[in-house]
């Protein structure tokens, strides 16, 4: 049952042309050189400072730490972070796949 | 084209603090206030946004216990409420537009390239005689009319350019190099060339006429040279008939010229002081504004320049801007060195001289002297010079009755 429903998700992401990350609610993160970070589809901040940001993912926590952060912009849909990015962690939740 | 828009309409820097101010970030996101440049510095988070949302945070400020303030406001909006005591400026930067366009409309200055034979002064006055003059509308000159005009009026002229470029009428002339035959020459048949002077005959040559004098004659002043009446005589030796000529000749007639000036020893020279005062004024309408009336020092030298100031490279406005250098002098009553009185002379003479070269006076030889007596320096003196002969009037003669004859015959 389960392969089945797999199957039928892949069937509709690929006749669709969506991205499979879109229709699982996931967020993407796409880093551009250890400068800029995008991120879409996060559920909200959690903590925000000077040298680390944590957002809210659909599975878990993203964990953006580097130096002199700034947000370019913060929107329902997608925020921008500046600065020197030193590392991007993906903490899961218990039970999380 | 997004800063432009929140310029417009007008953006705050606020600052957050307080517990929850993720949540509070997270709020605002979710009301769909954006909000950019989010800076956090210890407990303080910096953000930008527009005015129109800052409106929107009331609820969610409340909710999150937060403090939001304002650090900084920009934008239009807040620019105008700033400058709203200044009216005035506000109001000049609004018709500036307007003087620009209006003025444009019409002609404010001439500029003529090419003059030669044909002098600036001459065209200007034909344009004054065509009306058109300083200040009229552009749209009531036409370019092409006025080239056949220009032309017409003008013989020397064999090409013309006329162009309005922007509110300057650019006028090019091209003039013949080769001077075209007089046709309205002065008719001199039947006349007499007479001696302008007293003097004696050194060259004479001759085309018509009937000549009465002979190189190396001494002449006097309005004798006879070249007569313009040639009798035609029948064999007795009686005269037929006397036909009228012009008389042609190039006659040179050698004479003395006197030459006697004085000038004064001493002169006054104004000494600058150093001391300075600048002055700009506007000229509007042949008016000058912001003129200071009186002497600025006891003694001074003026310094002006006139500009007219144009837009764009080519609109003139019918301003012009004078600055003007007052210098402090001092007048000092000064005494010129023998060598220098010499020289001062010497440059009088040459320019006497050049005077009469100019007119077509040969020099043959010059005694001038200088001399110094008391506080006046004299120059006197003679110089020998060779006049062309060119005084031509109708004479009555030996054949005036004759003629007489002849014309009513005719």
């Amino acid at each position: 049952m389960a392969i089945r429903k797999a199957w039928d998700f892949f069937q509709l992401t690929d006749g669709l042309r969506i991205p499979p990350e879109i229709l699982r609610g996931e967020a993407r993160v796409t880093i551009s050189g250890n400068q800029r970070v995008w991120v879409e589809h996060c559920r909200g901040i959690l903590t925000f400072t000077e040298n680390a940001l944590i957002l809210q993912g659909k599975r878990g926590k993203i964990i953006i730490e580097g130096k002199r952060l700034v947000m370019e912009y913060y929107t329902r849909e997608d925020l921008v972070v500046r600065g020197t990015v030193r590392t991007v962690q993906y903490e899961m939740r218990e039970g999380g796949s | 084209m997004g800063k432009a828009v929140r310029l417009i309409f007008g953006y705050l820097c606020i600052t957050i603090r307080g517990e929850h101010v993720e949540r509070f970030l997270n709020l605002c996101a979710g009301r769909r206030i954006h909000l950019w440049n989010l800076q956090r510095s210890g407990e303080i988070c910096r953000a930008m946004i527009s005015l129109r949302e800052f409106y929107k945070l009331h609820t969610i400020v409340r909710k999150t216990k937060v403090r939001v303030a304002i650090q900084k406001r920009m934008g239009l909006p807040f620019f105008v409420r700033k400058m709203r005591t200044r009216w005035v400026f506000f109001a000049c930067a609004a018709l500036a537009p307007c003087f620009c366009l209006m003025t444009s409309r019409f002609l404010w200055s001439v500029e003529v390239t090419g003059c030669g034979k044909v002098t600036e002064d001459q065209c200007l006055e034909f344009l004054l005689g065509h009306e058109i003059m300083i200040g009229m509308r552009l749209s009531d000159i036409d370019e092409t009319e006025m080239e056949k005009l220009l032309r017409k009026e003008f013989e020397d002229i064999i090409w013309t350019n006329v162009q309005l470029v922007g509110t300057t009428l650019r006028i090019d002339l091209k003039e013949r190099d080769v001077p075209k035959e007089k046709e309205n020459a002065p008719d001199r048949r039947g006349m007499d060339l007479l001696s302008p002077f007293d003097g004696t005959i050194v060259s004479m040559t001759l085309r018509s006429g009937v000549p009465k004098v002979k190189q190396g004659d001494y002449v006097k002043k309005e004798q006879l040279l070249v007569s313009g009446s040639l009798p035609i005589y029948q064999e007795d030796g009686t005269i037929k008939e006397v036909l009228p000529v012009t008389p042609d000749a190039t006659i040179w007639i050698e004479r003395e010229r006197w030459i006697e000036d004085a000038f004064s020893v001493t002169f006054v020279q104004k000494e600058p002081t150093g001391r300075e005062k600048n002055m700009t004024s506007l000229i509007l309408g042949g008016r000058e504004l912001n003129k200071k009336k009186g002497k600025w020092f006891y003694d001074e030298v003026k310094v002006e320049t006139t500009k007219m100031p144009k837009l764009f490279q080519i609109l003139r406005i019918p301003v012009m801007i004078r600055k003007t250098s007052h210098l402090e002098a001092f007048p000092i009553l000064e005494k010129y060195e023998e060598e220098e009185l010499f020289a001062v002379a010497e440059e009088k003479i040459l320019r006497f001289l050049a005077t009469l070269e100019e007119k077509g006076v040969q020099i043959i030889e010059k005694d001038v002297k200088i001399s110094i007596e008391g506080d006046c320096c004299q120059i006197y003196g003679s110089i020998l010079v060779r006049e062309r002969a060119d005084l031509f009037r109708k004479t009555e003669d030996e054949f005036d009755g004759i003629k007489q004859v002849i014309t009513t015959r005719k």
